[in-house]
């Protein structure tokens, strides 16, 4: 389960530095759109809008990473974040993942995740904190369900999910 | 009697043209006018059109997309009501009927939706179909005119979603619709190509759905 030499070392670091999440690029679109994450769940017809910390956080969560290192990398990027950053971008992730958006894996991810540092993009000038939101929409559901967007090689449409 | 004008948009539907516009034909209630309007078509669809002689009006303009060529079928008819069908679907005999019957009840009612059943042809005559479910669909709805002039027309700059787009503005303007379980439209599946040729513009749903988010922030900042 563990890559290369340093599995014993990663063994470690998943005990004291909990799951990698990412997002389940699998069943969601997402794009940026003016400088907002807009996002479809395929499976639900669901969709979200996401803005400021909270896009932050979705883009770097595109590469699997842990909890911590999202901390950080919003601590980094945000003035004034207040004490508990840490317990809103939990609670954040948690939201994300109680709707699908995101999965957690308890091992690294086979390309070995991202680090702290190891973004490309060159960091956008310092925005003040404010508590990541998670915005859901379910009006368009009966319309974006039985419309299929879906792959026809993947699902084997015609498939219409059952509801509940 | 309320006049219906049947709209079907064709683009190289020269196929399946025949069996849309035969389950427009064959309806119990039997529609005012059919026009189908000719997308560009570089396949047969005119001839297969024509072939249908004074039962429809054939208009041909050149290739603009789905969402130009509804509008188009819609500045040419004149019904009080107005229906879609996409020129590879199909209505059961009764699907104007009970439209026409719900909408005629309820006077507070702008459209109707139906039931839609979704089939794709399998190996040989096999064909696989869906359970009947709720069809937000073009072609399931019955709309009045005047409705739909309040909605406005189909965008036409959208590659897909054209519908989804329209149905959002008409949400938000406050349409008032009802959703009936009778079956209203059989709606074809066209094999393994299609997932391949939309993928390229699956982003068009989530900019059709954040334009949407967007008119709705503005509505609230105006209030």
């Amino acid at each position: 389960m563990h890559n290369g030499a340093s599995s014993e070392e990663r063994f470690v670091m998943h005990d004291e530095r909990g799951e990698w999440i990412g997002v389940d690029a699998e069943n969601v679109l997402a794009e940026v759109i003016d400088d907002e994450v807009m996002i479809l769940d395929m499976r639900l017809g669901n969709y979200y809008n996401l803005s400021g910390v909270a896009v932050a956080i979705w883009n770097a969560l595109r590469q699997p990473r842990r909890l911590d290192d999202v901390v950080e990398l919003v601590r980094r990027r945000y003035t004034q974040t207040p004490d508990d950053v840490a317990a809103l971008v939990r609670r954040f992730v948690d939201e994300l993942a109680a709707e699908q958006l995101v999965s957690r894996r308890a091992e690294a991810p086979l390309n070995g995740g991202t680090t702290p540092g190891a973004d490309a993009a060159p960091a956008p000038e310092p925005q003040p904190f404010q508590a990541p939101r998670l915005e859901k929409y379910t009006d368009m559901q009966a319309l974006l369900l039985v419309d299929p967007i879906h792959d026809v090689d993947v699902l084997g449409w015609p498939h219409v999910p059952k509801r509940s | 009697m309320t006049a219906i004008s049947v709209i079907i948009p064709a683009y190289d539907a020269a196929r399946f043209l025949s069996e849309a516009v035969e389950s427009v034909l064959r309806q119990t209630l039997p529609a005012a006018e059919v026009i189908v309007v000719d997308d560009g078509s570089s396949d047969a669809t005119a001839e297969v059109a024509r072939g249908f002689g004074e039962t429809l009006r054939y208009l041909h303009q050149t290739n603009a997309g789905l969402g130009a060529a509804r509008n188009r079928g819609v500045e040419a008819s004149v019904g009080e009501l107005l229906a879609f069908l996409d020129a590879d679907d199909v209505w059961p005999p009764e699907s104007l009927a009970v439209r026409l019957a719900a909408l005629g009840a309820d006077d507070n009612l702008d459209a109707v939706f139906g039931a839609v059943v979704q089939f794709k042809h399998g190996e040989g005559d096999a064909v696989v179909e869906t359970v009947a479910e709720p069809g937000l669909f073009a072609s399931s709805m019955l709309i009045r005119r005047e409705a739909f002039r309040r909605v406005g027309p189909f965008a036409t700059h959208w590659t897909l979603g054209e519908f989804l787009d329209w149905y959002l503005r008409a949400v938000e303007g406050g349409l008032r619709v009802a959703m009936l379980p009778e079956v209203v439209l059989r709606r074809r599946i066209h094999g393994a190509n299609m997932g391949v040729q939309k993928r390229h513009a699956r982003g068009d749903y989530l900019r059709i759905l954040k334009a949407s988010i967007d008119r709705r922030r503005a509505r609230e900042r105006s209030r």
